[in-house]
């Protein structure tokens, strides 16, 4: 089996199953995407609507129709997925590429109260927006899992018989890794990629999958603890019990926003809401206490091997 | 002209969103299409630049190489880390295959024990962020596994015919190692062979047994496209 690495979108992105010209193709359109919708690149179309505030804007279709989908979660989860935190995560210090971050000068009190004052207009013939004073846009919990699944969904539309697309643990699989193989995801362990917790086995159909962790983009000022999962209930990073989140479902753009929602949300109310709402949405999740929970559905989407029912941590690291 | 009182439940965001234009939207949410997204790309404020780093040629090699290998588990301390590689008769760094993730990922700078020998042939030091996810092994069970070599070099080139070193180093307990050196002719026929193991120093074969029965096949003619290989693919928090 052929597989393709590239790192756009400050990500790995490995491909399996394709052609060498089709890989290319997807890396070349997350490559667009990155310098379309980073925060960090100043001359991004994403910066170029963080400077506009207050003003109408026009922006490309693209743009358009990403910041459709993200308004459609952001109503869709009760604001708990929210594409207006761009400027909370300025504040807390992410506001480069997370390797470079000027960590000990990160900030922790949250932001005045501003939603219900707020109006944000998209008039979406004109392609045009007007972002509120004070607000920033950040397609940081969306566009890698949007970039995936259009790539996949095209993909399957041409005829692909097989493929699988990973972004850093977000990822489409589509029939299998042959016509007998299943495609087998390692969930990895929260505080090391080298450690699998267990596998999940998909045969036929289409399928995604994100994990969403509190542990890989954290840091510290010196006193407090961040990452880069804010509630924004609190405009602090989420203090919910969960520190590792895995969603699948039939799409992975649901999969990569509802683990960043279980996350923020915690154990208790967080699986609750989700099986209310999104029956069609298994998950798995470890809490603070090493715990891994699985959802009773998770069976109908695939076969799943290994998990224990609580892993230690900090693993040894000296294996 | 839409409406939505944004059901916001905290402090942050907009409380009102208006969306006019809705009919209009649905035709501009096409399925996704690489000449369509170049399009939208490039006539948006800010045009998409292309990357050539992100070619990938469709290369015609010689064929592939299997090799296959036991692996146990060695309940202790620095240990359990492997490297396959390959060099050619003269000894120069032909390719990694696969290395362990610790290591490869750069657990080396905390644990300068880690797979010396593999690290000072390929110069990882220097590795690019491509090339390390491209090698990263995930901790395997133990038992039999294949890693393939698809005869191409470490810039996705086919090499040429001839004999070729494979290499597998282990970390069998800290400094405790074994390496696995054997020799295979790649060309038109067919070929096989099987590693000699050799223990540094002599006695880190009382520390415990990480790999055995490590031999090559060379199928000519085959591509890596029709093999299964050990899933590499996983799912982690980002």
């Amino acid at each position: 089996m052929l597989e393709f690495h590239s790192r756009h979108m400050n990500t790995n992105i490995s491909i399996s199953g394709l052609n060498a010209p089709d890989a290319s193709r997807v890396f070349k359109w997350m490559s667009s995407l990155e310098h379309q919708f980073s925060r960090f690149l100043p001359c991004s179309e994403l910066s170029h609507v963080n400077r506009s505030v207050g003003n109408i804007t026009h922006v490309s279709r693209q743009f358009a129709e990403l910041l459709y989908e993200a308004l459609r979660f952001y109503q869709e989860t009760d604001g708990i997925f929210n594409p207006f935190l761009g400027n909370i995560m300025r504040k807390i210090g992410y506001d480069r590429s997370f390797e470079q971050m000027d960590k000990r000068n990160a900030h922790r009190e949250p932001l005045p109260l501003t939603a219900d004052q707020t109006t944000f207009t998209f008039d979406l013939e004109q392609c045009s927006i007007t972002l509120p004073c004070g607000s920033a846009l950040d397609f940081g919990g969306i566009a890698k899992g949007w970039a995936v699944q259009k790539a996949a969904v095209n993909l399957i539309g041409q005829g692909r018989p097989y493929g699988l697309i990973n972004a850093g643990g977000d990822l489409m699989c589509w029939n299998g890794a042959t016509p007998t193989e299943p495609w087998v995801i390692n969930v990895t362990h929260p505080y090391s990629d080298d450690q699998t917790i267990g596998k999940l086995i998909f045969h036929s159909g289409q399928w995604g999958a994100a994990t969403s962790s509190k542990i890989k983009r954290s840091w510290s000022d010196g006193r407090h603890r961040f990452h880069h999962l804010i509630d924004p209930r609190t405009a602090l990073p989420s203090e919910s019990d969960i520190i590792q989140a895995t969603v699948i479902g039939p799409a992975l753009l649901p999969c990569e926003i509802y683990a960043k929602c279980l996350m923020i949300m915690g154990s208790r109310e967080g699986s609750k809401w989700l099986e209310a709402r999104h029956p069609d949405l298994a998950y798995l999740f470890i809490d603070k206490d090493g715990h891994v929970i699985v959802s009773s559905n998770l069976k109908n989407l695939c076969s799943y091997k290994n998990f224990p029912g609580k892993i230690s941590f900090p693993p040894n690291k000296e294996r | 002209m839409k409406k939505i009182l944004a059901p916001v439940v905290g402090t942050l965001g907009a409380g009102v969103i208006i969306l006019s234009g809705m009919s209009h939207f649905a035709h501009a949410d096409n399925p996704f299409s690489l000449s369509q997204s170049s399009s939208n790309a490039s006539s948006s404020s800010t045009p998409a630049q292309t990357n050539s780093a992100v070619h990938i040629p469709d290369v015609k090699t010689l064929g592939l190489v299997a090799i296959n290998y036991r692996l146990f588990h060695l309940d202790q301390l620095a240990s359990n880390q492997i490297a396959f590689w390959i060099e050619d008769e003269k000894g120069h760094y032909v390719k990694t295959l696969r290395a362990s993730s610790f290591t490869a990922g750069g657990g080396y700078k905390m644990r300068s024990e880690a797979l010396p020998e593999w690290r000072k042939a390929s110069n990882w030091a220097h590795a690019s962020k491509s090339e390390i996810n491209q090698v990263k092994l995930p901790e395997q069970a133990a038992g039999n596994h294949t890693v393939y070599w698809d005869c191409t070099d470490a810039a996705g080139k086919a090499v040429k015919p001839g004999k070729y070193v494979f290499k597998v180093e282990g970390n069998i307990y800290w400094q405790n190692r074994v390496v696995y050196t054997g020799k295979i002719t790649i060309g038109k026929n067919n070929a096989e062979s099987t590693a000699q193991a050799s223990y540094k120093p002599a006695a880190a074969k009382s520390h415990g047994k990480l790999l055995e029965n490590v031999r090559a096949e060379f199928d000519s003619g085959k591509r890596i496209a029709s093999v299964k290989q050990d899933s590499t693919t996983s799912t982690q928090g980002s």
